[in-house]
């Protein structure tokens, strides 16, 4: 009685066995990825239930291999997998030879040419690494990103990263900002800090053509320390500098007497002593021969020695740049009046990864644009303030020490009215020299490096004096502009009834109708 | 071929003499129309703000997949389930009909009636192209809807193929709607560096949806993987009914 009891039991639980053995030795494979005891140890388990089933249950299982059912069940099964494995076969052609048509009206989700033939060129592989948190949205970033791995013919791949998640990646590519890419070929690797196909195509063209790109920090007059950690310090400019692949140096120009050869470019950035009559013509010389410079003028109220007379005469008679002895006040700020809020005006490779950001210049001095300058050189103011500051040409309130402080107001006569622009670029077309005049030093010192647009100011006038703002010139696309019709309250009311209440009750109605006739008929 | 027309049309009346049918397109367009209305309202209160994108055909197309993916349980769980409990089935199995037809038959009345309720929303694009100066990118809307119109060929096609395995229309209705989701978050399984990452990325027919058609791209790739899921569909609701013959 006993025996026959778990004869009964015994086949249908070592099956069961079995099959859970066999599904747990799947699901251990797909965590381990290897063939690791815990894989090995289920299988044999499920082999053992499989084992016991099938001497357990001779008859059964005859029956199920050749009767009726297992005929037609085999054949259908065999009849299935053929047609899956057609369709397996031609899904996997397709994505080997891709299609796509993109049908919108300004080929929006299309590649630039110059950017396809960029792509085209690409031999090693290129992958991309977007730094996305859980925070920000990643559907632009992959539209973006979409369209330049299906135009590189698989050269070009991409994957997100979680900095929260994975601190440790973010930290090795010198990631600073979520929503970050770093482009990774070899051993090299480019930032893109703002997405866009162009920013993109741009990392890429470098990434292609590696070539070492300097930047001098001159030294010797009591500039601001690259080096330094602390809040005085410009080690977070250097850092990232040095992320967009340009070698930062150190060039002490009183101990040299001439600029350095191999500078793409030289940053003097606020000078506490003046530059000797010798070493302003060793600048004027690398400029005159196609040198690049970025000035960072802090303003005299803080000591600053330059620009002096000379340097000033200098930059206003060649590059049409006027720097004024001035603090420029600022009242869209009434707590700090002192810090200017520079906002963007032109659209110029300095200022177009700003997107709405402002510059905030603690301390600063109004740097304009003078009119006169010849055809072959291009003169621009890029960031100025509102037109609630002033540049304030008395200095004698701030130089006073008595503690109450400056007690300045707006002077028609001496001032200078709002907006106060801050900073300045200069082109030379003839011989591609490029200065930018900035009047202020301190707003790219640690402690404010990160506020708002400050640091990427900077970064990109950097990049744009080194003449690589641009590596692949891209035609702008023609975007159709498009907008809504005005439309008053009631419109909008109507609007709201038509397209919520017409339609669906139109259906309600008709359905209404047939029911009831429905009804009536039976 | 006949037999298949015949189904078909039988069908695609019945969803016009039911309830059911006219319940799904009343819910479908009315919660179209909320959300489209509610994007356009937000869209005149942001106008107000100097560039401020207008919207475009994303605020229509956008929810219409999400819709779907509910709707289509609702349309397919009765087309057999409803025969195996009505016992209509064997007499339907015993007429002059191939297995095959039998489905597709099925599967392409429902197919049209989706057809009619895809047409009822082109109101939509049209009035935000009467909204907007100079008028719509119709780039969008017509990828757009080839998209929807298969999406729906492939999500009927598996709903069929579910409604074939009950007799119960609710469990059908109920399993459907979880093998749609599952094949909607497939790709949210799949963790960075996982090797399995490309083919569920795949299989996820969302991704299909909004990575091509919804941004104005007409993709190879997402219509055979549309026409695929389709006839896989169609072969696993035609293999199930077969099987009705000879088991046991």
């Amino acid at each position: 009685m006993n025996r026959k009891a778990w004869r009964t039991w015994l086949p249908w639980v070592s099956l069961g066995v079995a099959v859970v053995a066999a599904l747990v030795a799947a699901g251990a494979y797909v965590v381990l990825r290897a063939f690791e005891p815990p894989v090995r140890i289920a299988l044999a388990v499920a082999l053992v239930g499989l084992a016991t089933f099938l001497y357990l249950e001779p008859h059964r299982v005859r029956r199920w291999l050749t009767g009726r059912e297992a005929r037609y069940g085999s054949n259908a099964l065999v009849m299935s997998l053929a047609f899956v494995g057609i369709l397996a076969a031609l899904n996997y052609l397709v994505t080997l030879y891709p299609q796509r048509w993109d049908l919108t009206e300004d080929q929006r989700n299309t590649l630039a040419p110059e950017i396809q033939e960029l792509l085209g060129q690409l031999e090693t592989p290129v992958k991309a690494y977007a730094f996305y948190s859980a925070n920000i949205n990643r559907d632009f970033a992959r539209e973006t990103l979409d369209k330049f791995v299906q135009a590189s013919d698989g050269k070009f791949t991409y994957e997100f990263v979680d900095p929260i998640v994975n601190p440790t990646l973010a930290q090795e590519y010198g990631v600073t900002r979520d929503g970050t890419v770093v482009l990774v070929m070899g051993e090299r690797r480019e930032q893109v800090p703002f997405l866009s196909d162009e920013e993109i195509a741009n990392a890429l063209a470098r990434l292609m053509r590696p070539e070492e790109r300097v930047v001098y920090f001159i030294t010797g007059h009591g500039e601001g320390d690259i080096e330094t950690l602390g809040d005085a310090g410009y080690s977070m400019l250097k850092e990232e500098l040095t992320n967009r692949n340009f070698t930062v140096r150190t060039w002490s120009l009183p101990a040299e007497g001439r600029l350095p050869d191999d500078a793409d470019v030289v940053v003097l950035a606020g000078p506490q002593q003046a530059l000797t009559p010798a070493e302003q013509k060793a600048l004027e010389d690398y400029l005159a021969n196609g040198g690049s410079a970025i000035f960072l003028f802090n303003t005299s109220v803080e000591g600053a020695a330059e620009p002096s007379a000379d340097l000033a005469a200098y930059l206003a008679q060649n590059w049409f740049i006027q720097v004024d002895d001035d603090v420029v006040v600022d009242t869209s700020s009434p707590q700090q009046p002192l810090i200017a809020v520079g906002i963007p005006t032109q659209r110029h490779p300095v200022t177009q990864n700003l997107a709405g950001l402002v510059v905030l210049f603690p301390v600063a001095r109004s740097v304009r644009p003078l009119d006169g300058a010849p055809g072959t050189l291009t003169v621009q103011a890029l960031v100025q303030t509102s037109d609630r500051a002033w540049g304030e040409m008395d200095l004698t309130a701030f130089n006073t020490s008595t503690p109450q402080g400056a007690q300045v107001a707006f002077d028609p006569d001496t001032d200078l009215a709002g907006p106060v622009p801050l900073v300045v670029v200069a082109h030379d077309t003839l011989t591609n020299a490029r200065v930018v005049v900035i009047g202020d030093a301190d707003f790219v010192r640690n402690g404010f490096y990160q506020a708002y647009g400050n640091g990427l100011l900077l970064l990109d006038a950097v990049d744009w004096a080194a003449g690589q703002e641009n590596l692949i010139s891209i035609t702008p696309k023609p975007q159709t502009q498009r907008f809504l019709k005005p439309m008053a309250g009631q419109g909008l009311a109507l609007l709201a009834l038509s397209s919520i209440c017409l339609l669906p009750g139109a259906v309600l109605i008709v359905g209404g109708v047939v029911w009831f006739r429905r009804r009536m008929r039976r | 071929m006949r037999a298949i027309w015949i189904i078909a049309r039988r069908e695609f009346r019945r969803y016009f003499t039911s309830p059911v049918g006219y319940l799904v397109l009343f819910l479908y367009l009315f919660i179209l129309g909320l959300i489209v209305n509610n994007s356009l309202q937000q869209a005149y209160a942001f106008s107000l703000f100097q560039g401020a994108p207008p919207p475009n055909s994303d605020i229509i197309i956008g929810p219409m997949l999400t819709l779907l993916v509910f709707s289509i349980p609702a349309l397919t769980m009765r087309l057999l389930a409803g025969e195996q409990a009505a016992g209509t089935l064997e007499l339907l199995l015993t007429a002059p009909v191939r297995d095959w037809e039998l489905i597709v038959g099925k599967w392409l009345g429902a197919f049209l009636f989706v057809l009619v309720l895809l047409a009822l929303t082109l109101i939509y694009p049209l009035a935000l192209h009467l909204l907007i100066e100079p008028g719509l990118d119709w780039g969008p809307v017509i990828s757009g809807y080839l998209g929807l119109l298969l999406v729906s060929a492939a999500l009927l096609a598996l709903g069929v193929a579910i409604s074939a395995m009950f007799r119960n229309q609710v469990a059908a209705f109920a399993v459907t709607l979880a093998v749609f989701l599952f094949l909607w978050m497939v790709s949210s399984l799949a963790g960075a560096g996982n090797p399995s990452e490309g083919v569920l990325r795949y299989l996820d027919f969302g991704n299909h949806f909004y990575n091509a058609f919804f941004r104005g791209v007409i993709d190879l790739q997402g219509i055979v993987y549309y026409l695929s899921v389709t006839a896989f569909g169609l072969l696993v609701g035609t293999v199930i009914i077969e099987s009705r013959r000879w088991r046991g």
